[in-house]
């Protein structure tokens, strides 16, 4: 199945799977699916989150409270598949917990579930080949991120091994929202447009409606997460719902329809 | 894999990191340095454990009998000659690394011995 958006921008919805409950994931996701998003990031709690800032730390801590594991991600993609034919679908997850469930195996299941990719959040390209080529075998498309640090050179690995899209990391720090975007990120997606033809989409700090559109207009694909994280967390209850108003709340602004397709 | 290191880690059946405890600060963590992975997958090197309390006990006798009091890091080693020692013969030669001084660890082994100030 082709990661494929179907507006321009695309969106991308990030999650943490098992906040509060993985039967309450399943209809958050259903809903950012109906109300828009093009393609799910479903993200694997880890007890080390490194890249997260406080939103995500919390859900992740919730998720494992219930025991979430990788594996349990894995059965609840499958389903969530099963209801959702045409939207990208990709595990987020730190390295750790693949690595524990062994790197073939986790392709073959993500592969069996019907997964269009993975991203693995601390998994540099140079240490990334017994991935790179289990995920090739298994037809699974490496997503990687580039960040406004990383030097062209490095743009270059990074772009030539990524497949779907290329996600751009709007500034350094850790997951989170952000009143303004900064400078970096359109610079990144300027540089990156050198090194690659794949779509790019730019995550981290985006939560309104401006500025998904402001990054519309030079990004092919915004990225979604803690905004959507924190309006799980803040609508303890009607979860699905809430996440539903917001994603449509956004991706309602630039209403150009483009399939960019890979 | 943690913290951009791949080495031996202390974690559950899902990849979960678990959580830790040591008296001493330095062996307060779930991992440790690839190089000791390295040595104990090559054989050349054998690892074993301490308790806070044999830490304890044998940073004290440290100080007691010769003056020099080690970091509860290092007193793990020592704890381990400790029980090495009484197996061994007075010709044997024994090397302990003290790897670190123990003025930073006074605090605990106040605490933890319960000595009076």
């Amino acid at each position: 199945m082709p990661l494929t958006f179907y507006k321009k921008p695309g969106l991308i919805v990030y999650v943490t799977c098992g906040d509060p409950s993985l039967a309450t994931t399943r209809e958050i996701v259903l809903a950012a699916i109906e109300a828009g998003a093009d393609v799910i990031e479903l993200g694997v709690p880890f007890s080390d989150p490194v890249a997260d800032g406080p939103v995500i730390q919390r859900a992740t801590e919730r998720a494992l409270k219930q025991g979430t594991s990788l594996g349990q991600v894995l059965t609840l993609a499958a389903e969530i598949r099963q209801e959702a034919q045409s939207t990208g679908l990709i595990i987020f997850s730190y390295l750790n917990p693949i690595l524990r469930m062994g790197i073939e195996k986790f392709c073959k299941v993500a592969r069996a579930a019907g997964m269009d990719g993975a991203l693995v959040t601390d998994l540099p390209v140079e240490e990334a080949g017994e991935y790179l080529r289990a995920m090739h075998q298994h037809d699974l498309a490496p997503v990687f991120l580039a960040a406004p640090t990383s030097p062209d050179e490095r743009l270059r690995r990074i772009a030539g091994a990524s497949r779907g899209f290329v996600y751009a990391v709007s500034r350094t720090g850790v997951t989170g929202q952000r009143q303004q975007l900064t400078e970096d990120a359109r610079k990144l997606v300027k540089r990156l447009r050198r090194v690659t033809k794949l779509p790019i989409a730019l995550g981290f700090g985006i939560s309104t409606a401006e500025q998904f559109a402001e990054v519309g207009e030079f990004a092919d694909a915004v990225v979604v997460g803690s905004a959507v994280v924190e309006t799980v967390e803040r609508n303890s209850g009607r979860e699905a719902a809430a996440v539903g108003e917001f994603v449509r709340k956004l991706s309602t602004v630039s209403p150009q329809p483009s399939a960019i397709a890979q | 894999m943690l913290q951009g290191t791949y080495s031996y880690l202390l974690q559950d059946a899902q990849g979960q990191i678990a959580p830790t405890h040591s008296v001493s600060a330095g062996l307060d963590y779930p991992s440790l340095g690839p190089e000791h992975a390295w040595l104990h997958d090559t054989g050349r090197a054998e690892y074993v454990a301490a308790s806070d309390a044999e830490t304890l006990e044998a940073a004290t006798l440290l100080a007691r009998t010769e003056g020099i009091i080690p970091a509860l890091e290092s007193a793990h080693a020592v704890a381990e000659v400790i029980k090495r020692a009484p197996k061994m013969k007075k010709s044997d030669v024994v090397i302990v690394s003290i790897s670190g001084r123990g003025d930073k660890d006074v605090g605990i082994l106040r605490e933890n011995l319960k000595i009076d100030s």
